[in-house]
């Protein structure tokens, strides 16, 4: 189901260009159950200008649209109040025009690409018998066949049923799929449905009760998607998320349009949010995007032998 | 009629050789002992790391130069306060070209010049265009359209020169 542009791997492409982050900032008060109130503190800083910032090469987004300013959560404590700080993202991935084109494109190809139609049926010729004529071409005052097994008959073969199993596997173009992400993420943020905590880890108890009451009180959405870094997500959120039908964990790899549309609300960790940003970061500015679609190619490619071409 | 030409400083990786003229065990080419190959000495110097590294195809697209070249390519002029005042901006694609396509309906008899990845309002762009192409051409008979949903703007007629000669102008 992955879009396959967040690599399985999530490698560093972009580290030479990199600088030093100073995007995630922390509020001056710690978070504590006592005083949860003043936990959230305004955040005091300009928005980064450049896209270097980010990890970026060069960015013209940045000239007309600020960067964007998003809390950073925590899941230590139930309460709405739980903000640890703020984090800058990128408009490039999280502040990108809502293609809804996109949107249906991805989740009609994440549909399509794994479905089998395995509809079939026998024709007049595979069916069992009817090789011989039932009965005279005249004289018998019936209407004239050939045999037993054609269209026309009852428990005959098929005519023009579907063909054996059908593979509706296509790929939907790289950039398309890339785009579809950016968007669908773009859309989520617009609509205060993307939520970044500091990391999954927080999480204290593995009570499930405990993260659905969390899951009430800050109004996120029935179904709610975590995004974790790294393929093992950590115990307690394992153990709470197992049971409830509509709390769901991904790794940071396997994220796709369908599911982010499917939950109500994305929750992602700050470092699953870091990478899913260098990833799409890399995808809009890699130079070989052309290419990346000549390996899902279904058409085998004939290697002809060179000709001598005339002087 | 195929022409041979020598070419004695290749060694004998120049040649043509057939797949039984080359041992099995010399067909690896970073073997430096391989006499199939050209020779080469393996050095570890991180100054020439430079050089080696200039031939290697770039990962990701370079930054846009600051000035503009002899082919007419320019920057993107327009600072952070100008494009703010500007009720729409028109994107760079990835390699730093203005998206200014023209398209091809019917085989030819229609052609429509498509303005892609216009951020903010499509119309206010399609206005000032409209009004550029009028003016050029000293007509009143422009024909446009504006497509909201993938953010695209276009011209009936063959006018990709003219509406990158007005984006450039208007510092995209």
């Amino acid at each position: 189901m992955a879009s396959n542009v967040i690599g399985r791997l999530a490698r560093l492409s972009l580290s030479s260009v990199r600088t030093d982050r100073n995007v995630f900032r922390y509020s001056t008060t710690a978070v504590s159950e006592t005083s949860l109130e003043s936990s959230a503190s305004e955040p005091v800083s300009v928005p980064p200008e450049d896209a270097s910032v980010f990890g970026d090469v060069d960015s013209c987004t940045l000239l007309y649209q600020d960067a964007l300013e998003s809390w950073v959560e925590t899941l230590k404590v139930k309460e709405i109040a739980s903000k640890v700080g703020t984090t800058y993202l990128h408009p490039d991935v999280f502040g990108a025009f809502p293609r809804t084109d996109l949107l249906h494109w991805n989740c009609y190809w994440q549909k399509m690409y794994r479905r089998i139609d395995w509809g079939s049926a026998k024709c007049t010729f595979e069916m069992k018998g009817g090789g011989r004529k039932p009965w005279p071409q005249k004289g018998m005052g019936k209407a004239r066949h050939g045999s037993i097994r054609s269209p026309l008959w009852h428990k005959g073969g098929k005519a023009l049923g579907p063909r054996g199993p059908t593979s509706y596997y296509f790929m939907l173009p790289y950039t398309k799929r890339v785009h579809g992400l950016q968007a669908a993420l773009s859309c989520k943020f617009a609509q205060n449905d993307l939520r970044i905590v500091d990391s999954l880890d927080s999480l204290p108890t593995d009570d499930p009760k405990f993260l659905e009451d969390l899951c009430e009180q800050r109004y996120w959405g029935p179904s709610v998607l975590f995004v974790h870094e790294d393929e093992l997500a950590p115990r307690n959120l394992t153990m709470a998320c197992d049971s409830v039908g509509h709390l769901n964990i991904m790794p940071v790899f396997g994220l796709n349009v369908y599911s982010m549309l499917k939950h109500e609300t994305v929750v992602l960790s700050l470092k699953s949010c870091e990478m899913i940003q260098e990833r799409i970061i890399y995808a809009l500015r890699r130079s070989d995007a052309h290419l990346v679609d000549s390996k899902y190619k279904v058409r085998p490619i004939i290697e002809r032998t060179e000709q001598p071409r005339p002087l | 009629m195929l022409r041979r030409v020598a070419l004695p400083f290749l060694g004998r990786a120049g040649q043509r050789l057939s797949s039984t003229d080359i041992p099995e065990k010399h067909l690896d080419k970073f073997d430096v002992d391989n006499p199939n190959y050209t020779k080469f000495e393996v050095v570890s110097d991180p100054d020439v790391w430079s050089h080696v590294e200039r031939l290697m195809p770039k990962k990701i697209v370079p930054p846009s130069p600051t000035e503009g070249g002899p082919s007419g390519w320019t920057p993107v002029r327009l600072t952070r306060e100008e494009a703010r005042e500007l009720p729409y901006f028109v994107q760079r694609t990835r390699n730093h070209m203005l998206p200014v396509y023209q398209r091809v309906d019917i085989r030819g008899p229609r052609y429509v010049t498509v303005v892609r990845k216009v951020q903010g309002d499509p119309w206010a762009l399609r206005n000032a265009l409209k009004e550029h192409i009028k003016q050029i051409r000293g007509t009143d008979d422009v024909t446009t359209m504006v497509n909201e949903l993938t953010q695209t703007v276009g011209i009936k007629g063959q006018l990709v020169e003219e509406v990158k000669d007005f984006l450039i102008m208007k510092g995209f």
